[in-house]
């Protein structure tokens, strides 16, 4: 029996060796390069397929001087009419969250797509915290017409300036302490007048009055001295008795005059604040008057500046009590120091640069519960840790509010106290800054003030990954009440003329954002298809901005050197070189220990059961593929397939589940009249690290098969693609870098001209290969084969024909197929005999 | 001459604040005796002097006593008396004490049961010949000090210190008032001495009535201060100012310090001290 051939090509550098020298194991004899578009559908892409080229001629454009920088997003609509819709619609639970990949750009856009809206918009409130006189610890919040908050501070200090300097001034005149002087002497003569009467009256009677420690006393006078008691004693009775009851009605006197005392000081001090009232209230309306005209038409303002003269009235004289005559001169930040003029003065937490400054958007660098919805900060006294209105300090939310506040959805959800604090603002629409101090350390209660609420009305945009959202959606229920608009960026664009030439207004915008010089069409073609390899396919682009950005920087920089005036491809290609090269030292480690012998792959000859399978080393954003060898031994068994990675815990979940794909194609397609009466081992050959995913089970069945049938497979062959049940090859990632890596390998050791890679048919289209891959196929001395099925491949790699049952339902017995049912009909033979050698029961029973 | 200081052979003087039973002392006149005290290097006796007549009112057997916010009133008795100016006593040493102690000026406490002039007489005189008497309590009208009888028997006295109800600093400028010529070397040299320890500047005010002779004394004076160049000095006229002017003009001038003769044009008698006690935001020292 001979194995069928494939037809030679016209492009097959090598004569294809006899079938009977690949069937013996640890051969290295060549096998046929088969031919470009194999027999069984098998097909050798021919160059054109494996790199969308851009030709800079057909943009249309010499250099990006020509172009107009692009604005803003490109190509996404869908996202950009979510942000629209989110930001038009007038609910606090629409907040916006914004999907894309890292580094596409999204945020920049995003921000200038807001910015365009806010600018159309009504300029909001500015918003001021001022003393609450009737309850300091809950200072008031005022909202005034954008950019006027500020020139009612600037107005308050300096009418304070102004009162600082008049008041002593009024409290200094003759008529100020003539009539204070007035109400003083009144008070002290109608008390000592009553208390000099009393003496007077006592010492007419000869009666001595006495200061106690604790009091006053009355005792009888001689000669000016007070009778002894025996002296006293010795007096008749009705002197004696005379003399006690004067001495009660004196001392009656007394205890009325003194228990007066109290009701006079009132009276003389209600007097006193009358007085000051009364004298400083011209001073404080002169230094006012201006400032109250100027905003008679907000009427919280003409209250709280009313409120600020009474209290400034009731205070006067609290105020030129201290030494202020140098409050004049003092800067507005001593003056808020003051403590006499603190209370009056306003605290400016959001204010507009003027009417037409348009809705704020901005971003919080830093979401703290704090930053966000601001804070109370405290100043350390004798009486401990204090705080008032002026210490109040606004948040992102205040200073966003009434337009839109970006922030990254990673750092605000990392920080649970934040996320609380905002969740708790849109929902009940104000910030409030003293539930958001609640998560400070070291500041009691009782220490804090309670500042009024603001309302809030703003429009949150969170960026963040697509998964961090559906996460968030998922296990979050306030999220997806509050996040209601999801504006999905797409990973990538179609490739059109159309979006070329916006992708390259992009790189425009990029070039003026960092001052480089202008590119021309040919490095903006290059870049072109840099994006197409980073989206992974040849008709699309990626949005990732960020890594282009980085290589148009790196590019310029590289010009620089050439003393060159814009950057062209050459540069383009320095730039991913030198980047390539600072980045390889790992790819050059396994290419040196491959070459070495180091770590065994063959790329030349067959072997029984063993296939060159591909994987993808990801490192610090820089990935390269790497061949790996996977071996299959096949024996009598019972079903079983070991996959030696799993066994060891080195398999993922999805490569065990590729391995059990394999098996579930091997038993529907050979064990439908036959058990599978064999075992079978799987290994990726000195691999010592986590494999997962499934890219690798078509390799691993092609060993399992190659194992089965005893029939050699091509070592010249790298094979990668997942496979279904029904034995289809799927696409897989990162298919350029792991044909490049197998590339690598062979062009290390020297091209043979044989050697070629099989994929998936469904990868043709994220083919966008490194140039000289595509130029060893162009010359013939590579070759990259698209395959549907894993016949096409089985095909391919034992230069045999795969086989199909034919009318009786068999494999044609020549074919690697009916090799493979035989040998499983041998199995289960063997499996049959065993078992009735070993226990005649079940022998008789079976027959 | 007013001023004597102690010298190394002979009894040093003190400063003696008196405190007694009538109220809380003046912090100004606490603050008054220990400036005297540094700007004289002496020392300060706090002496507490229980009214001998209190205790006869005491003994009598109608006596009560009446709180000082006349709301009460209760049965008085020698032994409670006795307990309460102990504690009164206590009290007010104690401070004095922890004020001298603070400017680093020393001070002795004592009680004495006695006539409050008889008792100061006597600590006075056991002192040597320099002693100022400062009065603890503020002097107004019906808690008269007894000042003439004061000079006149307490004579191992150079001077008594008194402040009124307003008094609230030593700081500030020291004004000498004068009225003759024989008394302005050694008034500006106490002075300059007090404010040495206030820190305020020195002023020599002359009283003059006698027009005629205000251009000689001022001419006379100017060339006696040939020394003291720094001290700032004005003659007032008082036939044209009241004594009351006169401690208005003190008061405007922040004035610490006051010094003055007890006896002469600015005061007389108790009646003007208390007037002037009462206007003036400073101590009174008052001179022999």
């Amino acid at each position: 029996m001979f194995f069928k051939r494939l037809s030679k090509s016209k492009s097959t550098p090598s004569p294809a060796p006899a079938a009977d020298e690949t069937a013996k194991l640890d051969t290295a004899t060549s096998v046929p390069v088969p031919a470009l578009q194999a027999s069984n559908g098998a097909q050798a892409l021919a160059a054109a397929d494996l790199r969308r080229t851009v030709d800079g001629k057909s943009l249309g454009f010499k250099t990006t001087a020509d172009l107009k920088p692009a604005a803003g997003l490109i190509g996404q609509d869908r996202a950009l009419k979510a942000l629209d819709f989110g930001l038009s619609i007038k609910a606090r639970d629409f907040n916006i969250f914004v999907l894309g990949p890292p580094a596409c750009g999204k945020s920049t856009a995003v921000r200038a797509h807001l910015a365009k809206a806010a600018a159309a918009s009504e300029t909001p409130s500015d918003w001021i915290y001022v003393n609450n006189f009737s309850d300091p610890r809950r200072p008031r919040a005022i909202a005034l017409p954008a950019g006027r908050a500020a020139a009612l501070s600037k107005g308050l200090v300096s009418a304070l300036r102004e009162l600082a300097a008049a008041l002593p001034v009024a409290f200094e005149t003759e008529d100020y302490k003539a009539r204070r002087s007035a109400i003083e002497e009144e008070f002290r003569n109608t008390r000592e007048d009553a208390l000099d009467a009393v003496y007077a009256k006592a010492a007419q009677q000869n009666i001595a009055v006495l200061r106690t420690p604790l009091g006053f006393g009355m005792a009888p006078m001689h000669d000016g001295k007070v009778v002894k008691s025996e002296v006293f004693n010795q007096l008749p009775e009705t002197m004696r008795r005379d003399v006690e009851s004067r001495i009660k009605l004196l001392q009656s006197e007394l205890e009325t005059i003194l228990s007066d005392a109290p009701k006079a000081d009132k009276r003389r001090r209600t007097q006193l604040a009358a007085l000051n009232q009364d004298v400083s209230q011209n001073a404080i309306e002169d230094a006012l008057d201006e400032l109250s005209a100027a905003f008679s038409d907000l009427p919280e303002i003409a209250a709280f500046l009313a409120e600020a003269a009474s209290d400034l009235a009731e205070n006067a004289a609290h105020l030129i009590a201290q030494p202020g005559s140098r409050a004049g001169a003092l800067s507005e930040d001593a003056f808020s120091q003051d403590g006499r003029f603190r209370r009056y003065l306003v605290n400016v937490v959001v204010s507009q640069k003027d009417a037409k400054a348009g809705a704020p958007v901005s971003e919080a660098l830093d979401p703290t519960a704090a930053n966000l919805c601001g804070h109370t900060e405290h100043i350390q006294t004798a009486q401990g840790s204090l705080s008032d209105f002026l210490l109040i300090r606004s948040g992102a939310l205040h200073r966003a509010n009434g337009g839109a506040l970006m922030i990254d959805a990673r750092d605000i959800v990392n920080s649970p106290t934040a996320w609380s604090a905002l969740k708790r603002a849109l929902k009940s629409g104000e910030i409030n800054i003293e539930a958001a101090s609640d998560g400070l350390n070291g500041v009691t209660r009782a220490e804090r003030i309670e500042p009024e609420p603001i309302p809030l009305n703003i429009k949150v945009v969170l960026f963040g990954e697509p998964d961090l959202f559906y996460r968030l959606h998922k296990d979050d229920p306030g999220f997806a009440q509050l996040f209601k608009v999801q504006a999905d960026f797409d990973e990538t664009l179609d490739r059109s003329k159309d979006n070329d030439a916006a992708y390259a207004q992009l790189i425009a915008s990029i070039v003026e954002t960092h001052s480089l010089k202008p590119i021309d069409a040919a490095g903006v073609a290059r870049l072109l298809e840099v994006s197409s390899r980073i989206a992974e396919d040849s008709d699309k682009l990626s949005i990732e901005v960020g890594p282009i950005a980085d290589i148009v920087r790196e590019a310029d920089y590289w010009s620089d050197g050439e003393t060159r005036k814009t950057t062209t491809a050459d540069d383009i290609v320095r730039a991913l070189e030198e980047r390539t090269r600072r980045a390889n030292r790992i790819r050059d480690d396994v290419l040196e220990s491959v070459e070495r012998g180091i770590v065994l792959i063959e790329t030349k000859g067959t072997k029984v059961g063993q296939i060159n399978g591909l994987s993808l080393v990801q490192k610090a954003g820089f990935n390269f593929g790497r061949p790996a060898r996977i071996t299959a031994r096949v024996h009598l068994g019972q079903g079983r397939v070991t996959d030696i990675e799993r066994e060891v815990n080195l398999g993922g979940p999805v490569h065990s589940k590729g391995v059990m794909i394999l098996w579930g194609y091997l038993a529907g397609r050979f064990a439908q009249d036959v058990p599978l009466a064999l075992a079978a081992s799987l290994v990726f050959e000195q691999s010592y690290g986590a494999v997962d995913g499934d890219s690798a089970s078509s390799a691993e069945l092609l060993a399992l098969l190659s194992a089965l049938a005893d029939t050699p497979l091509r070592q010249d062959l790298a094979v990668t693609g997942s496979i279904n049940q029904l034995g289809e090859l799927q696409a897989v990632g990162g298919i350029n870098e792991k044909i490049e890596g197998f590339y690598d390998i062979c062009a290390s050791r020297g091209i043979t001209g044989t050697q070629g890679v099989v994929i998936p048919r469904a990868n043709r289209q994220h083919l966008m290969l490194r140039e000289d891959v595509v130029k060893a196929v162009k010359d013939g001395r590579f070759a990259i084969y698209a395959v549907k099925t894993i016949d096409e491949a089985l095909t391919l790699v034992t230069g045999l024909e795969a086989g199909d049952r034919g009318a009786d339902g068999r494999f044609p017995a020549e074919t690697v197929n009916g090799r493979i049912e035989a040998r499983l009909r041998s199995f289960a033979e063997r499996a049959r005999s065993f078992s009735l050698g070993k226990d005649g029961a079940a022998a008789g029973s079976a027959t | 001459m007013i001023m004597h200081v102690a010298q190394a052979d002979e009894q040093r003087g003190r400063v003696v604040l008196w405190l007694g039973a009538s109220g809380e002392p003046q912090e100004v006149a606490v603050d008054a005796a220990v400036c005297l005290a540094q700007a004289f290097q002496s020392e300060i006796e706090s002496l507490f002097i229980e009214d001998r007549q209190l205790f006869d009112l005491a003994e009598l057997p109608f006596a009560r006593e009446i709180s000082l916010s006349g709301r009460s009133t209760r049965a008085m008795s020698a032994n409670a008396l006795a307990q309460d100016m102990q504690s009164h006593a206590s009290a007010l040493h104690r401070r004095v004490l922890a004020r001298a102690r603070a400017a680093d000026v020393k001070a002795k406490a004592r009680v004495i049961r006695e006539e409050p002039v008889r008792a100061l007489a006597q600590a006075c005189a056991e002192n040597g010949p320099w002693n100022v008497v400062t009065v603890g309590t503020p002097l107004t009208r019906g808690t008269e000090a007894g000042l003439a009888d004061l000079f006149h028997s307490v004579i191992a006295t150079t001077g008594v210190v008194v402040t009124g109800p307003r008094a609230r600093r030593t700081q500030g400028p020291v004004i000498a008032v004068v009225e003759e010529l024989e008394r302005v070397v050694p008034m500006m040299r106490a002075a300059e001495r007090i404010a040495s320890a206030t820190g305020g500047e020195t002023q020599l005010w002359l009283l003059e009535q006698d027009q005629d002779r205000q251009d000689w004394i001022e001419g006379q004076i100017r060339l006696a201060l040939g020394s003291h160049s720094g001290v700032k000095f004005q003659v007032i006229d008082m036939m044209l100012n009241k004594r009351q002017d006169v401690a208005r003009m003190i008061r405007r001038e922040g004035a610490g310090f006051v010094i003055a003769r007890f006896g002469g044009l600015l005061a007389p008698d108790e009646v003007d001290v208390i007037q002037i006690a009462e206007t003036i935001e400073g101590p009174l020292f008052l001179v022999r």
